[in-house]
Parts: structure tokens; C-alpha cells; sequence
């Protein structure tokens, strides 16, 4: 073709051109082109499918309605549905672990979990040393007891979880504090008489209110106004994961546009709860 | 119009008007820019304001409705435990700061919390006063349903005026678009029509004057332009034209220079033999007859000698126009040299050619011939020698006329010979 017409090319590229092997490799070059892409293709889908993130998940396991763990082994409750909602939209493959309100700092810290899905107020303390992401809904605390029981009146024994924002404030208060492991902890102790009544979150309340031994008693409920005691609760991040922070933030914002965060509270609390 | 475009070049005016249009669609597409940006904050604000307040006024109004919820099943409770439940969500409902938060309706769920505690109270004491508590909750009900409807209908309102601006804002990007375009389409025909007008109409005018310098035709019909460059092109033209037209006039008197003589206006020698061969070319070609004959003026050198070379001059001059007159358009003549003039007579044998030569004979000695003042000269004769054409070819039918002349001179001229 050279031969035949003036030569388009002058110099190296002429004599580039000239050669015949540079030919066969131009000859070839589409189908070296479609290899190419389909190497690309075989090694992205590779990654999509092993690219699953795996995001270890600290869980309560004892309170309802945010969080239990029913025979089977399942997780349910709030804060579960919550989660589970963010491992979906996020494709994270998400490993629920037990953990417990006192540990869950620790936990968080170590790196044994990389998010408490366990609705935390925010106090200084943990503020201090773990990372809080976007509120999932406003908590109070109440304190439940007989009529006329008061805490902090000589005698009277509070009922409050290890580790809780409770507990922090009743120790604070300096009043006889009864600490328990769990919440489900909370209505045994008290009916069973070991406290004379229980300083809780609100939705430990509404968890244990259809207990009959509870309902026998006759408790009355009072709200906590104090600020330690009342606000936005959050899922905790550990530290060792702040890019978890931001993804869980604006997952959570999402799910909460979309509504799914108030089809999850009707399915465990009576009313909105954010 | 357009006439200041004359102080302008083109590639200046359609830069300041590329310039100037280039200063308006800018703005109008950063006013498009800053539309859209409004409309990008708009979106945001309501993702970020608008969404959480209509999702917590839906919240609200949903929490009133189950506060109600609450009390009417406080009121038709069966058993003080079941009561005592409905009594723990209102408390709840009514402390939550969702509601708390809010301080235009924390006084009906406040109502409704302390009838609802009162009644408990009452209740327990006497259970049959729940007649007069379920009438006392109906209007706090109904408050508390108007407060919901009132939360829900809020937020309706707050997304119809948010969609309603976000509209509006949608509209005015659109209406800047059109306005874009509409300047953008202006723009188009403004450039295209000066474009024509001032550019492309004047570029064709002068393709066409090119094109008609061809066939010498006069490029008048170019109009002058509005700009400076096509004028110049125009004048260009212009100045080409007459240009060619002198080289016209030029080349033309040079051919007339290389083929005449200068002194009396006859084909030269040259032209004479050139003209002469392609004819007796085509007279041999056809068969037909032609006659080739030399004429001498008789004694010039005398005329000169005696009166001078201007009137030698002249004497050939009007021998010329004698010459003329004597020939038919068809034939041709020519001064050959000197005093010597030549001549080609088509269709004509010697024979035949011979009266015609012998006419000029006579006339040319019956003419009165003058000195360039006016001044008789006395009369003077020619000597002509003629030879037919043969297919020897005209070169030799020349030398022959020539030979005849020797001759018609040498036997005492003023007469006519013929070669035989």
C-alpha cells in the first residue's frame, strides 16, 4: 500500500509502518483490545463479589424492645432492624456479636467490635473515647416505681444497668444504686423486691409494661427531666473506624428520608419516637 | 447602513460583535448558573430542612393521634392494669420531647395527661365515675385530633410552597433559557445577515468580477462594501482590470507593431509571408487560381535625393492608400521593403491578375502626388511583376514576381510583367 500511494508517514513513522510485524499487531489489535476488557470485566466482578466488606456489629442481647436475642439465636428488635437496614444499603456483610452497654467502650476501643448498634447517649465519657453517629432517636429516661416511691428518699434502692447513662447519673445522685447486667434484669430485680423501683430508658419501659408481675404492681412512671438523663441516642463507632462514622451517618440520614426509620418504629414502639 | 463600518475592518467589527456577544450570552448563562444554583440550594435546603421538618410534623401528628389512642383506651379499659398501661404510653407520648419541643401543643397533651392521671386516681376510688370521665375526655380527644390534622396538614403546606418555589425557580431557569436561545438565535441571524451582507455578497460580486475579467468585462456593477478589506479587494479588482485592459491595449498595438509597417499602416513583410502561405496552402488545396506580385516604385531614390526623405515618406504613404483602394478585402498586401510592396491576388490567374495590376498602374501614374506641405510632386510610375501561384509554393511564386519585376525595371519600367 506504501508502494502505491504517497506515503502518509514520514521518518520513524514511516519506517514504523513499514514493518511488517507492526502490521500483525494492528491486525490483532481489536481482539487484544476485547481481552483486555473482559480480563477488566472477570477481575471487576471478582472484586464485587469478594468485596464485601465484613463489619463486626456489638448487640445487646437482653434489651427489648431494642434489642434481644430470641431462642433461635436471632437478634431482633429497634436497633437491629436499624443496622440491618444499614448492612443492606451498604453491602456490608455485617456479623452480629454480643456485647453489653458496660463493654461496649471497650469493645469499641480494642477494635473487637467496629460499631455498637446499641442506642448510647451521649455522655462526656464516651464522647471521650469513641465515636457517635447521626442520633437515631430521642430517649428519656423514667423512673419506675410505686406510687410515692422516690429515688433518693433514705431506703430506697435505684435499679440501674451496669454501665448505662442511668447508673452514671444514680451514682452521681449518690443514691443506693442496685446494678444489673441486662435490662431484662431491671423487672425481676424490682419485683422480686430487691429495688424499690428502676431508673430506666423509656424503652426498656415500654419493653417490660406487659409483664404481668410488673402490671400487678401498680408502678407509676415519672419522667427524668435532668439533661444527663435525656437526648439523642446514637450507634457507637470505634475509633479505629472513623470512615465507618461518615457511611453510617449518611445511611442513616437516607433511611430516614425514605421512611424505613419510622415503618421500624412502628414495629416496636407505640409511638415516634425521634 | 452600517456606513461607520467603513472606518472598520471586518475581522475587528465581527470580533467586537463575537465580544459583545459573547459579554450578553454569559450573563445570561451565568444568570442561568445562578438559577440553577439556587435550584441545587433549594433541593438541598429541602433535603436538608424541608424533608426532616414535613417527617417530624407527620411524626407529631401521628403521636397525637396515638396519644388520643391512649386515652380512649384508657377510657374503655376493662381493668385498672390495662388502664394503668394506657396511662404509661400517654405519660410517655406527652413527656417525649417531640412533643415537649413543641410549645403550641404541649398544653392539649398536657390537658390530656393530667385528666387522663385524674381519672386514674378517680377511677380506682370510683370505678363507676368513668361515665362522667369519658364525656370530660371527649373534647380533649377531639382537640388532640385537631392538633394531629393540623401537624399533617402543616406538613402538606410546607412541601406544596416548597414545590411551589422550587417550580417557580424551574420556570425562571426556563424562561432564561429561552431568552438564551432567543439571543443565541439572534445572534445567528445578525451574524449570518452581516455576514451575507458585508462579506459573502461582496466576495461573490468580485468572484464574478474575476470571472468576468476573463472576457474583459467591465467590473462596475461592484458595489462598494461597508468593509475595509472587501474594499480593498474591490479596488484591487478595479485597479486589475484596468491594468488589463492597458495590457490589452499594449499587446494589441505590439501584434499591430510585429505585423505592420509603421510608416505607411500596411501588413509587414512577416505578417505579409505568414497570411500568404496559409492562404496559397488553401488555394492549393482547392484547386483554385492565385496571383503573387511585387510592385517597385519607380525612382525613389531620386524623390528622396531631391525632395527629401519626408517626402519619400509620404510618396509611400499615399502609394499605400492607392494600394488599398486598388485590392479587394480578400486579397492581401503588403510593403515589402524599401520602396518595394507586395500583394496576393486569390481566384485569380496572372492573366487576370494583370488588368488588375495594370489599373494600379495607371492610377498610381495618374496620381497626383504631393510633399507632406502640400507641394506637387511630378508624376511618378511603378514597375509591378506578377507570378502565378504553383505547387512549388509561394516562397517561389515570390521569387518569381520578383524575377518579372527585374524584368518589367529593366525594360524601362513603369510596366507590368508576368512570369510566364
Amino acid at each position: 500500500m506504501f508502494s502505491k500511494h504517497p506515503p502518509l508517514f514520514k521518518g520513524p513513522l514511516l519506517r514504523f509502518f513499514h514493518k511488517p510485524w507492526r502490521l500483525k499487531v494492528s491486525e490483532h489489535f481489536t481482539t487484544l483490545l476485547a481481552v483486555f476488557f473482559m480480563s477488566a470485566s472477570f477481575l471487576g466482578s471478582t472484586q464485587l463479589a469478594y468485596g464485601a466488606e465484613k463489619i463486626r456489629i456489638g448487640v445487646l442481647e437482653n434489651s427489648p424492645p431494642m434489642s434481644w436475642r430470641e431462642k433461635d439465636g436471632e437478634f431482633m428488635g429497634y436497633s437491629i432492624d436499624m443496622i440491618k437496614e444499614v448492612c443492606d444499603a451498604r453491602s456490608w456483610e455485617c456479623v452480629f456479636i454480643p456485647s453489653s452497654i458496660q463493654n461496649s467502650i471497650e469493645d469499641l476501643k480494642s477494635g473487637r467490635i467496629d460499631i455498637a448498634a446499641m442506642s448510647l447517649l451521649a455522655t462526656p465519657e464516651r464522647r471521650k473515647q469513641i465515636l457517635l453517629a447521626r442520633p437515631y432517636y430521642t430517649s428519656i429516661s423514667v423512673w419506675f416505681a410505686r406510687p410515692g416511691v422516690n429515688p433518693g428518699d433514705e431506703g430506697v434502692k435505684v435499679a440501674v444497668v451496669n454501665g448505662s447513662a442511668q447508673a452514671r447519673f444514680a451514682k452521681s445522685q449518690r443514691w443506693n444504686v442496685v446494678e444489673v447486667n441486662g435490662h431484662t434484669e431491671l423487672g425481676p430485680t424490682v419485683a422480686g423486691g430487691k429495688a424499690d423501683g428502676m431508673l430506666a430508658p423509656m424503652m426498656t419501659v415500654l419493653g417490660i409494661r406487659n409483664d404481668p408481675t410488673i402490671q400487678a404492681m401498680n408502678l407509676n412512671v415519672k419522667t427524668m427531666k435532668e439533661p444527663e438523663l435525656t437526648g439523642q441516642t446514637s450507634f457507637g463507632v470505634s475509633p479505629l473506624r472513623p470512615d465507618l462514622k461518615k457511611m453510617l451517618d449518611s445511611t442513616l440520614e437516607n433511611l430516614e428520608r425514605s421512611g424505613i426509620y419510622d415503618k421500624i418504629n412502628s414495629r416496636y414502639v407505640p409511638f415516634r419516637v425521634n | 447602513m452600517f456606513r461607520f463600518l467603513r472606518f472598520f475592518q471586518s475581522i475587528k467589527f465581527f470580533s467586537i460583535l463575537v465580544f459583545f456577544f459573547a459579554i450578553v450570552f454569559g450573563a445570561v448563562a451565568w444568570l442561568i448558573y445562578m438559577q440553577q444554583v439556587q435550584i441545587f440550594e433549594e433541593t438541598t435546603r429541602m433535603q436538608v430542612q424541608t424533608l426532616p421538618a414535613i417527617i417530624q410534623l407527620q411524626r407529631k401528628g401521628r403521636n397525637f393521634e396515638q396519644i388520643r389512642n391512649a386515652g380512649d383506651q384508657f377510657m374503655t379499659a376493662a381493668t385498672q392494669e390495662k388502664r394503668q398501661n394506657a396511662l404509661l404510653i400517654l405519660t410517655l407520648m406527652t413527656e417525649h420531647p417531640s412533643i415537649q419541643d413543641d410549645r403550641d401543643n404541649d398544653q392539649v397533651t398536657d390537658r390530656a395527661a393530667r385528666l387522663l392521671a385524674a381519672a386514674n386516681l378517680a377511677m380506682i376510688q370510683d370505678p363507676s365515675s368513668v361515665l362522667l370521665w369519658q364525656q370530660r375526655w371527649q373534647p380533649v380527644a377531639l382537640q388532640l385530633s385537631e392538633s394531629a390534622d393540623e401537624a399533617m396538614t402543616s406538613a402538606a403546606q410546607l412541601m406544596t410552597q416548597e414545590v411551589a418555589g422550587l417550580t417557580a425557580a424551574a420556570s425562571y431557569v426556563r424562561y432564561k433559557l429561552l431568552l438564551t436561545m432567543f439571543i443565541a438565535g439572534l445572534f445567528i441571524l445578525v451574524f449570518s445577515w452581516l455576514l451575507q451582507r458585508h462579506v459573502l455578497r461582496p466576495l461573490m460580486q468580485i468572484h464574478k468580477a474575476l470571472d468576468g475579467l476573463k472576457s474583459s468585462e467591465s467590473p462596475s456593477y461592484l458595489q462598494h462594501s461597508s468593509m475595509f478589506e472587501i474594499q480593498a479587494i474591490e479596488t484591487a479588482v478595479t485597479d486589475l482590470y484596468e491594468l488589463k485592459k492597458e495590457n490589452e491595449k499594449v499587446h494589441q498595438s505590439l501584434i499591430y507593431q510585429a505585423n505592420h509597417d509603421m510608416l505607411t499602416g500596411l501588413p509587414n513583410r512577416r505578417s505579409f509571408i505568414q497570411k500568404a502561405e496559409r492562404a496559397v496552402a488553401r488555394v492549393l488545396h482547392d484547386g483554385r487560381a492565385a496571383t503573387v506580385g511585387m510592385v517597385d516604385v519607380d525612382f525613389f531614390k531620386r524623390i528622396n535625393d531631391k525632395f527629401s526623405h519626408a517626402t519619400g515618406d509620404e510618396v509611400l504613404r499615399q502609394f499605400a492608400r492607392i494600394l488599398e483602394k486598388s485590392f479587394r478585402p480578400e486579397d492581401l498586401i503588403c510593403r515589402y521593403g524599401g520602396e518595394e510592396f507586395a500583394f496576393l491576388v486569390i481566384d485569380r490567374d496572372p492573366e487576370e491578375s494583370k488588368n488588375l495590376a495594370e489599373r494600379l498602374r495607371l492610377t498610381v501614374a495618374g496620381h497626383l502626388f504631393q510633399t507632406p506641405d502640400g507641394h506637387a510632386l511630378p508624376p511618378i510610375s511603378v514597375s509591378i511583376g506578377l507570378a502565378g501561384i504553383t505547387q512549388e509554393g509561394f516562397i517561389k511564386a515570390i521569387e518569381n514576381a520578383d524575377s518579372a519585376l527585374y524584368v518589367a525595371k529593366g525594360a524601362g519600367r513603369n510596366q507590368t510583367r508576368v512570369t510566364p
